[in-house]
């Protein structure tokens, strides 16, 4: 019994630390937005077609200066948007981010 | 056919963009100023009219307007050697730092496989037989996906709208709406006005 509760405890840190959302979320609290960005990209490969994590890209790149790739990401958000509201938001960041291209 | 189906994309991606409002019999070429009216404070945050206004100041002057503050109330923003004067007046419709995103996610532990291989081997001195074994053994984990949980962040929203009116008449000529988000709600509300200066500068040009 021990030994199962100590596999369930270990897998479950392991879980968490091999997340790069979570590990992007909390760097992006702490502010340190370069950091997250690094577990963002790493998340992409999890979950390519997550309109969510490109969002957070392109939200992270535009809050450090880099408009083309935050351009870049929002661009991709809106592809795999699968909602209006989403849609919406990606496009007012394309165009505002086009404009000072 | 590709062509005028682009070029009809094109215009109906630009129209439902551009949700401006404006009177088109109006002459935007003769005008002196545009006076900025006090911007009233969003019930979120106290003194958000005065850093919105700020803000908007910056912006007229970040895109080449001569701005001019010898009344701080109400700042001037020179525009030409014309004769009418516009009043440009702004709401502030929407303003949160702490709007919060959900992403759900899953976490996939694709698994692994693991390979033992044991070799040994045994030669006596002296002879030149010798002897050898190996054994390798598999272990595959065919992994598994959790799903269920969600992370959170929080970005800002600003939202505002822009009314220009001609100071003599009292008629709207141009308004719009804008909003923007961001994770930093200065930068946000800089990028949301700038949208608008740089609409408004078109109406001049």
């Amino acid at each position: 019994m021990k030994k199962l509760i100590f596999i369930s405890i270990f897998s479950l840190l392991y879980a968490i630390e091999h997340q790069p959302l979570v590990k992007a979320s909390a760097a992006l609290k702490a502010g340190m937005y370069k950091e997250a960005l690094r577990h963002v990209t790493d998340a992409q490969k999890d979950a390519p077609t997550n309109s969510d994590v490109y969002r957070m890209q392109g939200l992270l790149h535009e809050a450090i200066d880099e408009p083309e790739q935050a351009l870049r990401a929002w661009k991709r958000c809106l592809k795999f948007s699968k909602t209006q509201e989403m849609k919406n938001e990606a496009n007012i960041h394309i165009q505002s981010l086009s404009e000072g291209l | 056919m590709n062509k005028s189906y682009l070029i009809f994309v094109f215009f109906l991606t630009f129209s439902c963009w551009s949700g401006q409002a404006i009177n088109t019999t109006y002459n935007f070429n003769n005008i002196q100023s545009l006076e900025i009216e006090s911007i009233e404070d969003h019930s979120n945050l106290p003194s958000s009219g005065e850093m919105v206004r700020s803000i908007l100041t910056h912006n007229f002057l970040k895109y080449g307007f001569d701005v001019i503050e010898t009344d701080i109330d109400a700042p001037l923003i020179d525009i030409g050697s014309g004769e009418q004067n516009l009043k440009l007046s702004c709401i502030i419709t929407e303003l949160t730092d702490s709007d919060v995103i959900v992403i759900p996610y899953r976490y996939e532990d694709r698994g692994y496989t693991k390979t033992t291989l044991n070799q040994t081997s045994e030669t006596e001195k002296g002879k030149e037989d010798s002897e050898s074994s190996a054994t390798s053994s598999t272990e595959t984990h065919s992994g598994g996906i959790t799903q269920g949980s969600r992370i959170e962040y929080t970005q800002s929203r600003v939202g505002v709208i822009l009314k220009i009116h001609d100071k003599n008449s009292g008629s709207l000529v141009w308004s719009n709406s804008f909003w923007y988000s961001g994770l930093e709600l200065q930068k946000t509300i800089d990028i949301c006005l700038k949208n608008g200066v740089l609409q408004i500068r078109k109406l001049f040009s």
